[in-house]
């Protein structure tokens, strides 16, 4: 009974701003086309990652598209991430994932959309050398403002989790906190 | 709508493609990255176990007169910056190390103590390791004057303090300053990273290599310090769990060396600096060799007590060597 008084409001509140997202497609909502886009900034490991190596500069790009429900785009994302350490600990993380992107039905100058994904992430460690890929997922938000027809401005937070601990002997995951000012770009199409 | 159904679907597909390489992984890295298989020891003695006491002190010669001032060093300090493996990295984090002249103290005692250190690239082999030493330090050095009148302890800064004593390691006279101090590993190792565990032990000789020396100080004055005489080292690994311990009986006050048969003596003797891998004391009549590697031959030789603050430079075979095979491990009996 409870998990139905959660899901009605949910529900409800999810129809109703499709509707709202319907209204500013009408008004010209570029942000409503295909877009890609870069990022760049600091990649700061957090947690037991933060123990072993330091934060960084890092970027990626990403590619979006719309889905038949205008609130939520879907998008994949790449990038490339080095951490150095203290001592000659050195980790490269690529991740690459896909990703659910829903835009918070607010009308205001500036966008706010909140990311779920999950997908794979190239792991390798100096000096031993290993490479692996390891399956990953992702929460974030990003905050953007339209500069023209063509390009968006944007700041962007993600949180990545490697997920590791399933392996045997293993007891730690990898988790990196990106924060990265982002330009995307509407590339036409509907 | 047709076509963002087509495209969605690429992206599920592409995502689906690297979340499945990740099934592919099967090392826990993250946990690789926190820890370090290789485990550096280091230690201040001539015996690679049971060091031989502190014996009392001495000088080298060049001491014409010693003041009623003049005193046995009562501290060691050693400041050291970096290790480096063939040149390589991999425990670029600076120790600082403060010990009394002491038999109980674990740098002096044959234990060893444990240097922060990452790994390094596995599947190389390596041959010698350079050990970056900022500072080596006794008390009690003092300074007098022309006629040996008694002017003040000599003091330096170790670990951002002032302390009474001489940092040697400035003197601009070979050995010093051992910036780095090059070190060989008798046979080399490859660093396996499948082991859980590897022991990179290196000896440093200080314990009982220890000499006063007199040297000119602010141009009429004098300088009363100790240091060791050259920079006599070795270093060597072993897999914890692939070892034997050697025991038995032998003569009492000995140098017990045990060696490969790969080796041959003639490396550690006359005025070669290298110190063979395996050393212990005789105190009574037996003796015990931790951590020997399995799967080799060893040599057994001994040396007595060369007395006044040296090392030995020859050694006698006691020929009664042992094969210890790859399935040992545990305690071998083989009285000598």
């Amino acid at each position: 009974m409870k998990l139905v008084k959660f899901i009605l409001p949910v529900v409800f509140v999810f129809f109703a701003v499709t509707g709202l997202y319907a209204e500013r497609r009408d008004a010209g909502d570029y942000f409503l086309k295909p877009q890609a886009g870069l990022w760049f900034g600091p990649i700061t490991p957090v947690f037991t990652t933060g123990q072993e190596v330091d934060t960084n500069l890092g970027g990626g790009v990403y590619f979006r598209y719309n889905t038949p429900f205008k609130p939520l785009k879907i998008g994949l994302d790449t990038s490339y991430q080095h951490f150095n350490s203290r001592g000659v600990n050195e980790l490269t993380l690529w991740p690459v994932y896909g990703s659910f992107i829903y835009r918070i039905p607010i009308k205001f100058a500036l966008t706010f959309q909140l990311k779920a994904g999950a997908g794979g992430c190239s792991v390798r460690i100096k000096p031993d050398n290993e490479q692996q890929w390891d399956p990953m997922g992702m929460i974030g938000v990003e905050g953007s403002f339209p500069a023209g027809k063509i390009v968006n401005i944007g700041l962007r937070i993600d949180y990545l989790f490697i997920y590791e601990s399933y392996l045997k002997g293993a007891t730690r995951n990898g988790h990196v906190i990106n924060t990265g000012l982002t330009l995307y770009f509407n590339m036409g199409g509907k | 709508m047709r076509q963002s159904v087509k495209i969605f679907g690429v992206f599920i597909m592409i995502a689906a493609m690297f979340g499945s390489f990740a099934g592919c992984g099967g090392q826990a890295l993250f946990d690789e990255l926190s820890t370090s298989r290789l485990k550096v020891i280091v230690k201040g003695t001539y015996e690679s176990n049971d060091a031989r006491p502190w014996d009392v002190f001495t000088d080298d010669g060049s001491v014409t007169f010693s003041p009623g001032e003049d005193a046995n060093p009562t501290q060691f300090m050693i400041d050291i910056a970096e290790l480096k493996l063939n040149g390589k990295s991999f425990a670029n984090y600076r120790v600082t190390y403060r010990t009394g002249i002491d038999d109980a103290d674990p740098f002096f005692n044959g234990a060893g103590i444990r240097y922060e250190n990452d790994d390094v690239t596995p599947g190389k082999s390596y041959d010698r390791v350079s050990m970056y030493i900022r500072k080596l330090i006794f008390d009690n050095a003092k300074e007098y004057d022309a006629s040996y009148a008694f002017i003040k302890d000599m003091q330096t800064y170790f670990h951002e303090e002032i302390v009474n004593g001489y940092d040697f390691n400035q003197d601009r006279v070979e050995p010093y300053p051992m910036y780095p101090l090059t070190i060989s590993i008798p046979g080399g190792f490859r660093y396996d990273n499948t082991e859980d565990e590897t022991i990179l032990e290196i000896r440093v000789v200080v314990k009982n290599y220890v000499k006063k020396y007199e040297k000119s100080y602010n141009t009429t004055n004098f300088v009363h310090y100790y240091k060791m005489p050259a920079a006599r080292a070795v270093a060597r690994t072993y897999v914890p769990g692939k070892t034997v311990t050697l025991s038995g009986t032998a003569t009492v006050g000995y140098y017990l060396i045990a060696i490969t048969s790969e080796d041959v003596i003639t490396n550690y003797e006359g005025t070669v600096i290298l110190i063979p891998p395996l050393i212990t004391w005789t105190s009574d009549a037996n003796y015990t060799l931790l951590n020997v590697p399995i799967g080799k031959t060893y040599q057994f030789y001994y040396a007595v007590d060369p007395g006044d603050w040296t090392v030995p430079v020859s050694f006698t075979p006691i020929n009664k060597d042992v094969t210890i095979n790859d399935t040992d491990t545990g305690t071998i009996i083989h009285d000598l």
